[in-house]
């Protein structure tokens, strides 16, 4: 097996080792050599901190890969499965990882599955499933042939604990990419402006999402907000993308992600992008009319019903017990 | 110049979709509304934009799906689209986004197509796979999760701003052609013109039948359900009143209010 990591300023967030256990367990008792390809244009350090999970690394150098540059990452990734022939591929699920996989199975005429939240074996087969429709239903999908690529959903596995059991490192090799210059030019990178949202240090968020049905319904949730003493009021992306709130509201992997004491999700249907910036919420009370929204599964409080009914029920009722 | 976009029609989420677990998709029924993928609105968007801003470009719209996936490609030309072609497959299942990727790469070789946009990910399979897919089929240069474009003045090359995670944008410049995916909020998708409108009613889109793809080994469904995680927690019963009540003194219980 083969996992792929591409790095920013060559480095990048321990949780990628979560991959490393996926591809245990995805190796179970067979015996299968895992191999670690890390990109960038010095990474000997994180190199290193991956070999201490027990898997030979390969450290993948050239200034071209300081920031990400999917394409031409793929491309030497395509020679590595030509020399290695993994049977799996296996990458972090990010948009640029979804690039990367396809690109390598496109080149090798073998089958790639996005988003793999989990896995069973099934006989000589193994069934990776993953959401579909915004998280409202669940499929399993069997690649056929030899070989496949995979992007695995951040957060579905654990970073294995190297302080149980002994593993012994594994070598890391460094390697330069042998093909041309890079088509693309990756110039830098850039921070989105905060703003001066303090979502971070709430006790409470109130996040509205597209359910909310106009700008004007915002009033609503603020109004929520208000009956709490440190609270802040939160967006999906679709609330932004609309203009309805700043960037610095969105909650999801493209925006911030929170652990409040409470987070009230009123009209969100839960897609993962946006509960990938809020499940460590400590309590989830989720608002929605449609019964089957994804955002339910990991609510503490489920609330069915319209907002616009609800939350003015809610923001009455409060004022009278008071 | 010449920019091809991608369309696929998917069912409203917010529809009440049901399971066909024989056919290991979801049901076909007329409770289901089926719109233009959110994505790629906003990619069509794009390309009507860059062409007003050049003057001299023309933007096609193509959509590789069954008989109602033509309404798709009506409302982009309504947007602003030049020309909608249809590549027609039978009733909808799940569809290996190789085959479509191969179906689209195919159709847009030795057209000349200066820029090719798709969304940055299909709302009913969530593959994110088509757009790098056709990218690699063609030998393009690929950006993903494109949240800002502009044309270099020679037109030779594009520079990009791509989303990375938690707020962080990559930029990168690419040589045309190529192939960007879009992401939203990149623009605002404008709502179609009467004379749009009127045109879509009048103009014929282009057919082409499928034929037989060959598309290597490829992924199946082999099962089909509602996540079993689904409802760990308390669902409040009652009428709307009782259950802001019950909510507030939930809420007071656990010191939050
Ligand atoms: C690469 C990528 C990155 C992304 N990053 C993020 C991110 O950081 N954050 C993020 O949030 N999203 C992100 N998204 C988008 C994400 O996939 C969803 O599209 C988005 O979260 C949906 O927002 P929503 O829940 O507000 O809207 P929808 O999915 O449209 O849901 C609206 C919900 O409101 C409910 N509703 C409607 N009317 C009412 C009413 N009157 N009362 C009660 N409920 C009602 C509906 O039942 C529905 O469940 C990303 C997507 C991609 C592809």
């Amino acid at each position: 097996m083969l996992i792929l990591i591409d790095t920013i300023n060559n480095t990048t967030a321990d949780s990628i080792f979560e991959l490393i256990s996926f591809a245990e367990m995805l190796a179970g008792t067979e015996q299968s050599r895992i191999r670690v390809i890390i990109a960038g244009e010095n990474v000997a350090d994180i190199s290193r901190k991956a070999a201490r999970f027990g898997h030979d690394v390969i450290a993948l150098e050239h200034p071209d890969l300081r920031f990400p540059n999917p394409d031409f990452f793929a491309d030497e990734a395509i020679r590595l499965v030509d020399e290695i022939k993994p049977r799996y591929v296996i990458i972090q699920h990010t948009m640029r990882g979804c690039q990367i996989a396809s690109r390598i199975s496109a080149a090798g005429g073998f089958p790639c599955i996005t988003g793999v939240e989990s896995f069973i074996h099934d006989g000589d087969s193994v069934v990776f499933c993953k959401s579909i429709i915004n998280g409202k239903i669940t499929v399993g999908l069997v690649p056929g042939g030899e070989r496949a690529a995979f992007t695995v959903l951040p957060g579905a596995f654990r970073v294995p604990d190297i302080t149980a059991g002994h593993r012994v490192p594994g070598q890391v090799l460094h390697r330069t990419p042998a093909g041309g210059p890079s088509h693309c030019r990756p110039l830098g990178i850039r921070e989105s402006a905060g703003g001066e949202v303090r979502l971070e240090e709430s006790d409470v968020i109130i996040a509205a999402g597209r359910g909310i049905g106009t700008k004007e319904n915002l009033d609503l949730i603020r109004a929520v907000a208000r009956l709490f003493p440190n609270a802040a009021v939160g967006a999906s992306r679709t609330v932004v993308d609309q203009k309805w709130l700043p960037y610095a509201h969105q909650i999801g992997v493209t925006g911030r992600t929170v652990a409040p004491k409470l987070y009230m999700a009123c009209g969100i249907s839960g897609a993962q992008q946006h509960i990938a910036g809020m499940k460590g919420s400590q309590t989830v009370v989720a608002v929605n009319k449609d019964p089957h929204a994804a955002i339910f599964s990991i609510a503490d409080y489920i609330i069915v019903e319209d907002l616009t009914v609800f939350l003015p029920l809610l923001i009455e009722k409060h004022a009278k017990k008071r | 110049m010449k920019i091809l976009v991608c369309l696929k029609q998917v069912p409203d989420p917010e529809a009440n979709i049901e399971i066909d677990s024989t056919r290991g998709w979801i049901c076909e029924s007329d409770g289901i509304a089926y719109r233009m993928n959110l994505y790629d609105e906003y990619a069509l968007e794009e390309a009507v934009l860059i062409r007003e801003s050049l003057g001299d470009a023309s933007v096609d719209v193509i959509s590789v799906g069954s008989e109602r996936a033509a309404a798709v490609l009506k409302k982009g030309i309504e947007k602003g689209a030049t020309n909608g072609i249809h590549i027609i497959l039978d009733r909808d299942r799940y569809r290996s986004p190789g085959l479509i990727a191969r179906l689209i790469a195919d159709y847009a070789r030795d057209r000349g197509y200066d820029l090719i946009l798709a969304g940055v990910m299909a709302e009913d399979d969530m593959q994110c796979q088509v757009g790098p897919l056709i990218a690699s089929y063609l030998g393009l240069p690929c950006a993903v999760s494109v949240v800002r474009e502009k044309i270099g003045d020679n037109r030779s090359e594009i520079d990009v701003d791509c989303e990375l995670e938690g707020g962080v944008n990559e930029t990168l410049i690419l040589p045309l052609p190529c192939l960007l995916t879009i992401q939203s909020g990149i623009n605002r998708p404008r709502y179609p013109s009467l004379s749009n409108v009127l045109r879509a009613k009048e103009q014929a889109l282009t057919m082409l039948s499928a034929g037989t793809v060959l598309s290597g080994q490829v992924e199946t469904v082999v099962s089909i359900c509602y996540p079993e995680s689904a409802v760990k927690g308390t669902i409040i019963k009652g009428t709307p009143e009782q259950k802001a009540e019950k909510l507030l003194d939930i809420l007071h219980e656990k010191s939050l209010l």
